[in-house]
């Protein structure tokens, strides 16, 4: 999961390099997306995971 | 602002972004400290912050290319005082070591605030340019320079992230690289 919101995001910036902006903005959309998932499945409790 | 102006500070932004980050690798790989979950997120949100600067530098300066950075920037923003709160509890440990009398979290916080701050000062004063498009390899060196170190360290933390937590969960503590464990 994590190592996909980075993929992600590389992805993003190399689409941004290439000149396709439109891709690039998707592509960040689904690594934000992720980031936000992660982030509210490590804070849900039910989980139980610690930091 | 003119456009020179505008693709410059935010060439320097990337660059400012592409230190934070390699911090962050240093105390990693140097001191030996692996990141959490909440730590790989703010590197995360980080990479979001730089790449709106890095749309900027593209493809000219533009309130939605802000937006990308800022809404990273409060994402991260967030994170880190979810990792602050959660180690300011009476019993709980810090997580890493301090540096310069504030812990690494603490030091992203202030980093993330003060990204906003900076951000929307240059959304204020910067003039959006409607010329636009220019390929990034049709910039001059140090644009292309800052850009090349943003993507390099991009792509060496999908590798980290890989090595660290592998195609799962990412261990709250992590002792060790989960992926050379599985290997």
């Amino acid at each position: 999961m994590m190592a996909g919101a980075f993929l992600a995001f590389v992805a993003s910036m190399l689409l941004a390099w290439r000149g396709s902006p439109g891709w690039a903005m998707a592509a960040f959309a689904m690594a934000l997306a992720l980031s936000i998932g992660i982030f509210v499945g490590h804070m849900d409790t039910s989980l139980n995971l610690q930091f | 602002m003119s456009d020179s102006t505008s693709r410059a500070l935010n060439a320097s932004f990337v660059l400012v972004v592409c230190a934070i980050l390699l911090g962050a690798f240093s105390v990693q790989f140097v001191a030996g400290e692996l990141p959490c979950p909440l730590c790989l997120l703010q590197r995360l949100a980080m990479l979001g912050v730089g790449f709106g600067a890095m749309l900027n530098v593209v493809y000219g300066s533009s309130p939605r290319h802000y937006g990308v950075a800022l809404a990273s920037a409060i994402f991260g923003g967030i994170v880190a005082g979810r990792q602050i709160l959660l180690h300011v509890v009476p019993g709980s440990e810090a997580y890493g070591s301090a540096f310069v009398g504030l812990h690494l979290y603490t030091w992203s916080f202030i980093a993330f605030l003060g990204t906003g701050i900076v951000l929307s000062a240059m959304l204020m004063f910067d003039r959006p340019n409607r010329e636009v498009t220019m390929a990034a390899g049709r910039l001059g060196l140090f644009p292309r320079v800052a850009l090349g170190l943003l993507v390099a360290i991009a792509a060496a933390n999908f590798v980290g992230a890989l090595l660290l937590c592998g195609l799962g969960i990412c261990p709250g503590d992590p002792q060790g690289y989960a992926l050379l464990s599985w290997l």
